[in-house]
């Protein structure tokens, strides 16, 4: 059940790390408020719960609205922050910590300190042969595949998904052949965001909302995304399933806080060792 | 020029360097000798500041040797290259623009006359140049590229041509046995490109100066030898009159 | 123009020292222990000043080393029942050691890396106290206070707790941080870690070894800002795991920032308009991090150089 656990964990925290690493990959920054993006999807998902009182429809309308709403945060904070900044890698991480300030605090405002539950749009149980696991963990899993898969096809397919790997490629030249890039990287940080609220919004039911969720996220999206190499989707995804696997078994064997801490160990002398992670700074 | 009693400074052997398919330098064995002052030129991709870069330590070669004053230096870290002798100049101009001209000159000065100090104890050797020593030098350099007067104005402020002889200063205070400059003439007028000539053939009087160029005019004024290169490789070596008529030369280059 | 700004600067620090050293007669209790405080954690933001200012490295895992230096003076006391003096060499010496293990490690990434190699390796630490709890009670933090001797000046016993030995204590700390910082800046090797700051390759390739410098820097920063913790466990007794929080290692980033990264006094301005502000916002709401937040946004995008750097290139050129 453990190894369950680990997988549907993993597949949400790719989604969170893919966020990450879409926007480093293209924009070569740090969004230190990326885990807040989550958090607000899982705060908005509780609202939309609380709205409708069904939960069934909360969790359709948080999981439209959520991401979109997350999305415009984002591109406000691009066009109104990171711009003015122009990018500076130092005064992003400065700028993105200020906004997760800002962020975790309101939400503390209005949300209130508490944890709150959202109940789970369906309820089922799946009988295996040893035991019975929950459906909606499972939907989950299919559902976050659903989106990593949709991600891959819109970044090799499409003509935005075109424009941001050639953004990524080489800024300079991408401009030059006409890619709007200011508005491709508007689009990329408003992707991010969106995928990490996305993600807020299917875990809730599992995990309860409360404003400092997005800490452990981050801190988990930051391992997933170094060890997988920052910039490539594929080593983002394979990375999530050893850490997101891991973290389930380690979890049950040995204390949290030992767990964390060799983690993040480990991630610091990969970064000191070989830093370009496992596939390196490879596009898609 | 007496061949006979020419004594080599520096020298490659099979010096290579490839990133993924494509070979930058391939397998070139370079000799330059001292008191002569050496041109390298070529087409683009040529491979010219590749094995320039190599030679000043900020690339590390797949493989072969360098060889500078006899001493074996493929191992050395440009920095220690720089104490050795090695001095190279940046192609797009390197200084520090947010400071004055004097600072910019002061940090390579204070390193080469405190490294003059050798023989004295590391401690004591702080202590032995002072700051007066300091300015003295820095004048000095300002002086001799033709920089009076702005010590005091911060270096990015300065127009092109006159950052340019800035890191010439700045090169020639860092006491070099070799004095690499890399396309120094690109970017400037004419009058500034005259100028820079004179003062190049005043410095090859003290320093080796192994220059590399475009501007065939100032390589036909300036160089006593000339190495042309081509794919990464070594086309063709001689004075430059004996290159103007060299028929490969004339075809892949002059455009003869 | 050197000379000038050197004379400037000793005159500028001299000033704002006097005004400290005067001010502890005229404060009231809050506000005097209030002072007393900020001028240790200055002591802290001068020496990350000295790695992010000057040699322009930014780190986000201080934290790590002003906590090193707290939890070995606090734990050398409380185990090895060392004195106040001992505390504080221990605390320096065991910070002294991990800096420089840490640079070893840390400096071989740059940039972006380097950022999140300070951020792990400061996560570390504050978890590695948390789990020894046993032995660090990282959980509750501890008081100092009953294991502490007493200070003997001309014969007459001082808690290290009574008011103004706290005041003169922490100002002779900052005196000392922020004279010496003076005296390295406008040295040789003051020059050097500027220069790496402006342009790292070219320092290297004027024939200086940019890693040794750069962990020259990183190891005065890291052990001075041990001792900052160190003195601060003196001082002010608790010994707690919030001080190895990454919010300490933002902190002392914010405070520079807000002052002025690479200039000298910048790092107490920004001390302490921050400490007053958090403090006046407390009073209103207990939401002080989103004032926090908006300063720091605000700050990034319109002030980049802080208050004392901005100052600095608009009208007083010759401030250090």
């Amino acid at each position: 059940m453990a190894l369950l656990d680990g997988t549907v964990t993993a597949f949400v925290l790719a989604l969170i790390a893919l966020g990450l690493s879409l926007v480093f990959g293209v924009m070569r920054i740090v969004n230190i408020a990326h885990g807040e993006f989550f958090m607000l999807g899982a705060v908005f998902s509780w609202f939309a719960f609380d709205l409708t009182n069904d939960p069934l429809w909360g969790f359709l309308l948080a999981l439209v609205v959520a991401p979109a709403l997350v999305g415009s945060i984002a591109i406000f904070s691009d066009r109104f922050i990171l711009r003015k900044v122009k990018y500076h890698p130092e005064s992003t991480i400065v700028a993105t910590i200020g906004v997760l300030y800002v962020i975790q605090s309101v939400t503390l405002m209005v949300f209130g300190p508490e944890a709150r539950a959202v109940e789970a749009p369906l309820y089922f149980r799946i009988q295996f042969p040893w035991f019975g696991y929950s459906g909606y963990k499972l939907i989950v899993a299919g559902m976050s595949a659903f989106c990593l898969l949709g991600v891959w096809v819109f970044m090799k397919r499409s003509k935005l998904g075109l424009y941001m790997r050639a953004t990524q490629q080489d800024f300079e030249i991408a401009k030059t052949y006409g890619v709007p890039t200011q508005k491709i990287y508007a689009s990329v940080f408003a992707l991010g965001g969106g995928l990490a609220a996305l993600a807020g919004v299917l875990i809730v039911p599992i995990r309860q909302a409360d404003h400092l969720m997005g800490l452990e996220p981050l801190l988990l999206s930051f391992i997933v995304v170094i060890i997988g190499g920052l910039g490539s989707i594929r080593g983002t995804i394979v990375a999530a399933f050893i850490i997101g696997i891991s973290d389930g078994i380690i979890s049950v064997f040995y204390e949290p806080t030992l767990a964390k801490m060799l983690a993040t160990l480990f991630v610091a002398m990969v970064l000191v060792l070989k830093p370009s992670g496992l596939y390196g700074e490879e596009v898609v | 020029m007496d061949e006979m009693v020419a004594v080599e400074l520096l020298s490659t052997h099979g010096l290579t360097r490839q990133y993924g398919g494509l070979v930058a330098v391939d397998d070139v064995n370079f000799k330059l000798y001292q008191d002569r002052l050496h041109a390298i030129i070529g087409p683009n991709g040529a491979g010219k500041t590749t094995l320039v870069s190599l030679i000043c330590g900020r690339t590390t070669p797949s493989s072969g040797r360098i060889n500078f004053k006899g001493n074996d230096i493929t191992g050395l870290s440009s920095a220690k290259r720089v104490q050795a002798g090695i001095v190279y100049t940046f192609q797009v101009t390197s200084i520090f623009s947010n400071l004055s001209c004097y600072e910019n000159v002061a940090l390579s000065v204070q390193r080469n006359l405190r490294a003059q100090q050798k023989g004295t104890p590391l401690l004591e050797r702080w202590s032995m140049v002072s700051e007066a020593d300091i300015e003295k030098a820095v004048l000095k350099y300002l002086l001799e590229v033709g920089l009076e007067g702005v010590d005091n104005q911060i270096a990015g402020t300065l127009p092109y041509g006159h950052q340019k002889l800035l890191e010439v200063a700045m090169s020639l205070a860092a006491g070099p046995k070799l004095l690499i400059l890399d396309e120094p003439t690109q970017g400037l007028a004419e009058v500034e490109i005259e100028n820079l000539t004179q003062l190049i053939r005043k410095i090859s009087k003290s320093v080796n100066v192994l220059l590399i160029e475009h501007n065939m005019e100032v390589v036909f004024n300036l160089a006593e030898y000339v190495t042309v290169m081509d794919n990464g490789s070594i086309l063709a070596e001689g004075t430059p009159a004996e290159i103007e008529n060299n028929h490969a030369v004339q075809t892949s280059y002059l455009g003869g | 123009m050197r000379k000038k700004s050197l004379v400037y600067s000793l005159f500028l620090q001299v000033g704002i020292l006097l005004l400290l050293f005067v001010l502890q007669f005229i404060l009231p209790t809050y506000h005097h222990s209030s002072v007393s405080k900020i001028m240790v954690l200055a002591s802290y933001a001068v020496a990350y000043n000295f790695l992010l200012g000057y040699t322009g490295l930014m780190s986000l895992g201080h934290a790590m080393f002003f906590a090193s230096g707290m939890y070995a003076a606090g734990l050398g006391i409380y185990y090895l029942e060392l004195s106040a003096l001992g505390g504080l060499l221990f605390g320096a010496g065991f910070t002294l050691v991990i800096s420089l293990i840490f640079g070893l490690f840390a400096l071989r990434t740059s940039g972006v890396s380097f950022l999140i190699v300070t951020l792990m390796f400061g996560q570390t630490f504050y978890l590695s106290i948390l789990y020894f709890n046993e032995f660090t009670f990282g959980q509750d933090g501890f008081s100092l206070a009953k294991y502490l001797g007493k200070l003997v000046i001309f014969n007459k016993e001082y808690l290290y707790s009574n008011p103004d030995i706290r005041y003169n204590f922490a100002f002779i700390l900052l005196t000392a941080y922020l004279l010496i910082s003076t005296f390295i800046m406008f040295s040789p090797v003051g020059r050097i870690l500027i220069a790496i700051r402006e342009n790292e390759s070219r320092t290297e390739l004027l024939g200086y070894n940019v890693f040794y410098y750069k962990l020259f820097a990183l190891v005065l920063s890291g052990t001075f800002s041990g001792i900052a913790g160190a003195t601060h466990a003196l001082l002010f007794t608790y010994i707690g795991s919030t001080f190895a929080e990454i919010h300490h290692s933002i902190s002392p980033i914010l405070w520079t920032l807000l002052g002025g990264a690479g200039t000298v006094i910048g790092p107490f301005i920004g001390t302490g308009i921050m400490f007053y502000l958090v403090d006046f916002i407390s009073g209103i709401t207990s939401n002080y991090q989103l004032v926090v937040g908006v300063v720091l946004i605000l700050m990034i995008i319109w002030f980049p150089m802080g208050i004392m750097g901005t100052l600095r290139q608009k009208w007083m050129k010759w401030l250090p």
